[in-house]
C-alpha cells in the first residue's frame, strides 16, 4: 500500500512543485520551489566563491558543483514537467492555456535573450580575458631574463670551474703535505668559498674554507659517484636560500698505477644574483603555471556562466509558468464557472484571497450565481406550484361528471376533460380550430351554438339541446362563459352536463303519476259499472225474452271492456307502484327453466331455447319481480313472433345467460332473441318509454315495467334489432355484488 | 620510495521515480564520465611484503604511464604530490565496502619540483629532505620503486592482505587542474594491487 501511495505522493509533490499549486495545497508549491531557488542561487554563489577563493574550502568545489548541477537538474525536470502539463492543457483546450503558454513564451524570452546575450559576451570577454594574459612578448622576455639568468648562473659555475681546474692542475704531483698549502693559497687567490682535497679512499688530503666550522662540507654522495675522470659542476638551492655551485674535479696523479685524488670546490652565487635569478625563475613558473591552466580556467569560468545561465532561464521559466498558472487559475475558473452556469449549475466559485479585479471578478460572479441560483428556486418552486395545481385541476377536472372544453382566444381547443369525451362521444384533439369540429358530426348542433354565441358574445350562455344518436336522442345542457387567460387573450370555457338519464326519469316519473291517477281514477268507477252491468243482465234479461238480445250484447260488452279496463288499470298500478323488493340470492339459470316450463305445454308454433351459462354465481335479486321480466320479455317476444310471417324455419326463442366483463365488475348478462320482425326503427329508441308499442293490443306498458324493474336492480338495460336474423334483442346486465 | 591506494566499488534504484533517477544518473553519467572511462596513468607490480616485528616492510616496483603528461605539468611549474598508500586488509563481512576491514593504514608523499633555471628536478620528502635529478627519466626511475615502505601493525588479525597503490593527490592542484581531472582528462592513479593472504 505504501509502495502504491509513495509514487501517489511523489507525482502529487512533482504536480505541485511543477504547477506551483495544488488544490489542497495551493501554497506548498511555491514555498518548495523558492526554497528550491534559494538553494540553488546559494550553491552557484558558494561554486563562484569557492572557485575565485582556491582556499581550503576549494575541497568542497566539487560537491558543491554536483549540489548545483543537482538543482538545476532537478529545475530543469520541474520545468518539463510544467511545460507538458500545459501543452496537455493547451491541447484539450482549456480555458486560460493559451493565456499561460503565450505568457510563459513571453517570459521565457525576456529572460532567455538578455541571459543569452550576456552569458556570449561574458564568454567571449572571458576568454578574451583569459587569452589576453598571455602573449609571445611577454613569454619571449620571460624566456630571456631566464636565459639572463642562466647565462649569469652559469657564468659562476664556469669560473668557478675553471679555478677548481686550475687549482686541480697546481696540485698534480704535489705531495700530500705540500697540497695543503697549495689548496690554502689558491682558494685565497681565486676566492672561492671552500676547497677540499679528497684521496682515491675520500680521506681528507687538505682543505680551506671560508666557514669557521672545523669539519668540512662533504660532497654528496650522488657526486662521488659520478665518474671521476671528468670534472662535473652542478648547482644547487641552499637550504637556507641562495645558489651554490658544486664542482668535483679529478687530480691526475703524474705516477702511472697510482689512483687520482678528487678535489670538491664549493662557490656560492652572490646574494644579488642569486635574487634576481629567482625573482626570475619564479615569474618564469607562475607564467608556465597559467599557461598550463589556461584552458581548465576558461572550463571553469564556463561551467560557472552555464550554470549561472541555466539558473537563471529555469528560474525565469519556472516562474513565468507559475505566474501564469496563478493568473489564469482565476481566469480558468470563471470559465469553469461560466460553463457550469450555461448548464443550469449556478455554484459560486472558490474565492480567491486578492482585492485587484479578478478578485472583484469572481466576487461578482459568485454574487450573480447566488442570485440565479436564488431566482432559480424560485422559478422552480412556481414552475413545481403550478404543476401541481395543473395537475389538481386536471384531477378535478377528471373526476367531475360534467363534461368541460376550453378555448383560447383564437377559438382553438385547449384543454378537454374525460367526462367531455365521454358525453360527446368524440376524441376531440387538442388544438383542433372550432370551426373545424362542426363538420358534418353529430355534434353539429353543439358546435353552430358555440359558434354562434361566440360570434355574437354575450356574458354567458346556457342551452339545453339534444343531439341524435343511433340509439336515441341524447339530452346535453351547455353553459358558456368567457374568460381572460394569461397571455391577456380572451377565450372561453363550455361546461355541459348529459341529461338525457334525467330526462328520461322525469318522463318516466312523469308517466308513473299518470299511471298511478289513471289507475286510481279509472278502477275505481270501473266495479260498480261492472256490478251495474251485471245487475241490469240479472234482473231484465230473463224479462226480455228474445228482445233482451241487445241487452245481452251490450251488458257483456260493458263486463269485458271493465274487465279489460281492470287489466289495463293493474298495469297501472304495476307501473306506478313504489319499489318493494326483496333481495335474496337466487339462481338466475333455474329461475329461467321454472318460467320456460310454463310455456312448453302452449301450441303457440314458436320454439324456446335456452343457452345457458354454466356455473353462473348467484344473483341477488327479487325473485318475483324477475320472474316478471322474464314472462314480459317472453309474451312481448311470442306476441312479436305470433304477429309476424310465418317463416319455413319456424319461430325461434332464444334465452342465454353468461357471465362478462364489465369494466372492473363482474355482469350477469341475460338476453332474450327472437327471429321476428324486431323493433320499428322510428321506435326503437323510446321501446322503453310506456305506450310505446307496435303491437294491436296491449298496454304499452311491458317493456317499462321491465326496464323499472331492471333499473331498481341496479341492472342497465338496451334494446336492438340484433336478434335471431335481424330479429329484436333485449340484453340485461345485472350487477353482481 | 613507497606506495598504497583505496578500493572503489560500484553502487545500485517507477514512473515518475524513475524518470527522476534516470534523468539524474544520466547527468551524473554526463558529468563524470571522463572519470568513469579513463584508464589508470599508472600500475603497481611485483609486490613484495615482507613481516618485520610489528611492520611490514613493502617493496614493488610502479609502471609509470603518461609520464609525458607528468613531465609536461612539472615542466610548466606546477608541484606535483606523489602519495603512496598502503592499507592492511583483514577478511571481514561486507568487506567489499571501502574501509571495512582495513586495520592499518599508511601513506607517505613526496613533492616533485623543476627548476627551469638549472634545469634541475628535486623530489622532497616528509622531512624537507631534497633530492635532484638533472633529468626527468632519472625522476621516473626513482618514482618506479616502492622501496622499503614500513607498515605499521597496530593490531589485527593472523591473517590479512596488503593492499598498495600510487597516485597523484589532485586535491593538493590549483582548482582549475582539479576541474579538469575531475573532468577525466587526467586520472594520475594506480588502482589497488592486493598481495597475497599473508600471516603476522
Amino acid at each position: 500500500m505504501d509502495r502504491q501511495r509513495a509514487p501517489f505522493a511523489l507525482r502529487n509533490w512533482l504536480r505541485a512543485l511543477s504547477a506551483g499549486t495544488t488544490p489542497e495545497q495551493q501554497r506548498v508549491g511555491p514555498r518548495w520551489g523558492a526554497v528550491l531557488l534559494l538553494l540553488a542561487i546559494v550553491a552557484f554563489l558558494g561554486i563562484n566563491f569557492f572557485t575565485s577563493a582556491g582556499g581550503p574550502l576549494s575541497h568542497y568545489f566539487v560537491p558543491m558543483l554536483v549540489i548545483s548541477a543537482g538543482i538545476v537538474l532537478f529545475l530543469l525536470i520541474l520545468v518539463l514537467f510544467s511545460v507538458v502539463a500545459l501543452l496537455l492543457r493547451l491541447r484539450r483546450g482549456e480555458v486560460g492555456s493559451q493565456l499561460a503558454t503565450r505568457l510563459v513564451v513571453i517570459i521565457t524570452l525576456l529572460s532567455f535573450l538578455p541571459a543569452v546575450i550576456v552569458f556570449g559576451f561574458s564568454w567571449q570577454y572571458l576568454n578574451r580575458g583569459v587569452d589576453s594574459w598571455f602573449s609571445g612578448a611577454v613569454q619571449t622576455a620571460l624566456d630571456q631574463a631566464l636565459n639572463v639568468a642562466k647565462a649569469g648562473v652559469d657564468r659562476y659555475r664556469n669560473s668557478t670551474l675553471l679555478a677548481a681546474e686550475s687549482i686541480a692542475q697546481a696540485l698534480v704531483g704535489e705531495s700530500d703535505s705540500n697540497a695543503v698549502i697549495t689548496v690554502i693559497a689558491l682558494r685565497d687567490q681565486y676566492r672561492l668559498s671552500s676547497v677540499t682535497l679528497f684521496s682515491s679512499d675520500n680521506r681528507i688530503i687538505a682543505t680551506s674554507s671560508d666557514n669557521l666550522s672545523l669539519a668540512p662540507r662533504l660532497p654528496r654522495r650522488e657526486i662521488l659517484a659520478m665518474d671521476e675522470s671528468h670534472p662535473t659542476a652542478t648547482i644547487e638551492p641552499e637550504p637556507k636560500g641562495g645558489l651554490l655551485v658544486k664542482v668535483l674535479i679529478p687530480v691526475l696523479s703524474p705516477h702511472l698505477g697510482e689512483s687520482n685524488r678528487m678535489l670538491y670546490v664549493e662557490q656560492p652565487i652572490p646574494e644579488q644574483l642569486t635574487q634576481a635569478a629567482e625573482a626570475v625563475q619564479v615569474a618564469y613558473t607562475r607564467y608556465h603555471q597559467l599557461m598550463l591552466m589556461r584552458e581548465p580556467m576558461k572550463t571553469a569560468f564556463q561551467l560557472s556562466l552555464a550554470v549561472a545561465l541555466l539558473l537563471a532561464v529555469l528560474s525565469a521559466v519556472w516562474m513565468g509558468l507559475h505566474l501564469a498558472r496563478r493568473l489564469t487559475a482565476p481566469i480558468a475558473r470563471l470559465a469553469a464557472g461560466t460553463q457550469a452556469v450555461a448548464r443550469g449549475e449556478f455554484i459560486p466559485l472558490q474565492t480567491v484571497a486578492s482585492h485587484d479585479e479578478l478578485g472583484v471578478l469572481i466576487h461578482s460572479f459568485n454574487n450573480m450565481t447566488r442570485q440565479l441560483a436564488r431566482a432559480k428556486q424560485q422559478a422552480a418552486a412556481a414552475q413545481e406550484q403550478a404543476e401541481q395545481r395543473r395537475l389538481y385541476l386536471e384531477t378535478v377536472l377528471g373526476q367531475i361528471s360534467s363534461g368541460i372544453l376550453t378555448f383560447d382566444g383564437e377559438n382553438h381547443l385547449a384543454e378537454v376533460n374525460a367526462a367531455a369525451t365521454h358525453i360527446l362521444q368524440e376524441d376531440l384533439p387538442r388544438g383542433s380550430a372550432l370551426d373545424a369540429l362542426h363538420d358534418g358530426t353529430a355534434l353539429e348542433p353543439l358546435w353552430k351554438l358555440v359558434a354562434d354565441w361566440v360570434e355574437h358574445p354575450r356574458n354567458g350562455m346556457q342551452k339545453e339541446l339534444q343531439i341524435e344518436r343511433s340509439d336515441g336522442p341524447q339530452t346535453i345542457i351547455v353553459h358558456g362563459a368567457h374568460f381572460a387567460d394569461d397571455a391577456g387573450s380572451r377565450g372561453f370555457v363550455l361546461v355541459f352536463d348529459d341529461i338525457s338519464t334525467l330526462v328520461a326519469a322525469q318522463r318516466s316519473a312523469a308517466w308513473s303519476e299518470v299511471a298511478r291517477r289513471l289507475a286510481h281514477e279509472i278502477k275505481n268507477p270501473l266495479t260498480p259499472i261492472q256490478l251495474s252491468a251485471e245487475r241490469l243482465r240479472r234482473k231484465y234479461l230473463e224479462r226480455l225474452g228474445d228482445e233482451g238480445e241487445t241487452l245481452d250484447r251490450a251488458t257483456r260488452t260493458i263486463i269485458h271492456q271493465v274487465d279489460a279496463l281492470k287489466v289495463m288499470v293493474d298495469a297501472f298500478s304495476e307501473y306506478a307502484r313504489q319499489p318493494q323488493l326483496e333481495l335474496r340470492p337466487l339462481d338466475l339459470n333455474t329461475l329461467i327453466l321454472d318460467v320456460l316450463d310454463l310455456y312448453r305445454g302452449q301450441e303457440s308454433g314458436v320454439e324456446i331455447r335456452a343457452e345457458l351459462g354454466a356455473g353462473l354465481p348467484p344473483l341477488r335479486a327479487d325473485v318475483h319481480r324477475l320472474r316478471q321480466i322474464l314472462n314480459n320479455l317472453l309474451r312481448n317476444a311470442m306476441d312479436a313472433l305470433q304477429g309476424g310471417v310465418e317463416s319455413s324455419d319456424g319461430k325461434h326463442i332464444l334465452i342465454r345467460t353468461r357471465l362478462t366483463d364489465a369494466g372492473p365488475a363482474k355482469v350477469l348478462e341475460l338476453s332474450v332473441l327472437d327471429d321476428g320482425p324486431g323493433f320499428p326503427a322510428e321506435l326503437l329508441a323510446r321501446v322503453f318509454e310506456p305506450y310505446v308499442t307496435s303491437k294491436v293490443k296491449g298496454s304499452g306498458l311491458g317493456l317499462a315495467i321491465v326496464r323499472r324493474i331492471v333499473e331498481e336492480h341496479g341492472g342497465q338495460i338496451i334494446a336492438d334489432n340484433q336478434g335471431l336474423q335481424g330479429g329484436a334483442r333485449i340484453v340485461i346486465d345485472f350487477p353482481l355484488g | 620510495m613507497s606506495q598504497d591506494g583505496a578500493l572503489r566499488l560500484p553502487i545500485s534504484r517507477n514512473w515518475q521515480q524513475q524518470l527522476v533517477v534516470i534523468l539524474v544518473g544520466l547527468y551524473c553519467f554526463w558529468g563524470l564520465a571522463g572519470i568513469a572511462v579513463a584508464d589508470p596513468a599508472f600500475h603497481v607490480e611485483h609486490l613484495q611484503v615482507t613481516p618485520c616485528g610489528d611492520a611490514i616492510k613493502i617493496n614493488a616496483s610502479v609502471q609509470l604511464g603518461k609520464e609525458a603528461l607528468l613531465q609536461q605539468i612539472l615542466d610548466q611549474g606546477q608541484t606535483l604530490v606523489w602519495v603512496v598508500e598502503a592499507e592492511w586488509r583483514e577478511p571481514e563481512p561486507f568487506s567489499f565496502i571501502p574501509g571495512v576491514g582495513v586495520h592499518a593504514h599508511g601513506e607517505e608523499r613526496w613533492r616533485i619540483h623543476y627548476y627551469p633555471l638549472t634545469n634541475q628536478y628535486a623530489i622532497e620528502d616528509q622531512h624537507g629532505a631534497l633530492t635532484l635529478y638533472a633529468h626527468w627519466s632519472a625522476v621516473a626511475t626513482a618514482l618506479a620503486q616502492v622501496h622499503d615502505f614500513m607498515l605499521p601493525l597496530v593490531h589485527g588479525a593472523a591473517r590479512g592482505q596488503v593492499a598498495l597503490r600510487v597516485y597523484i593527490d589532485v586535491q593538493a592542484l590549483p582548482l582549475p587542474l582539479r576541474l579538469r581531472s575531475l573532468l577525466g582528462h587526467w586520472k594520475l592513479e594506480s588502482p589497488w594491487i592486493v598481495s597475497a593472504p599473508l600471516s603476522h
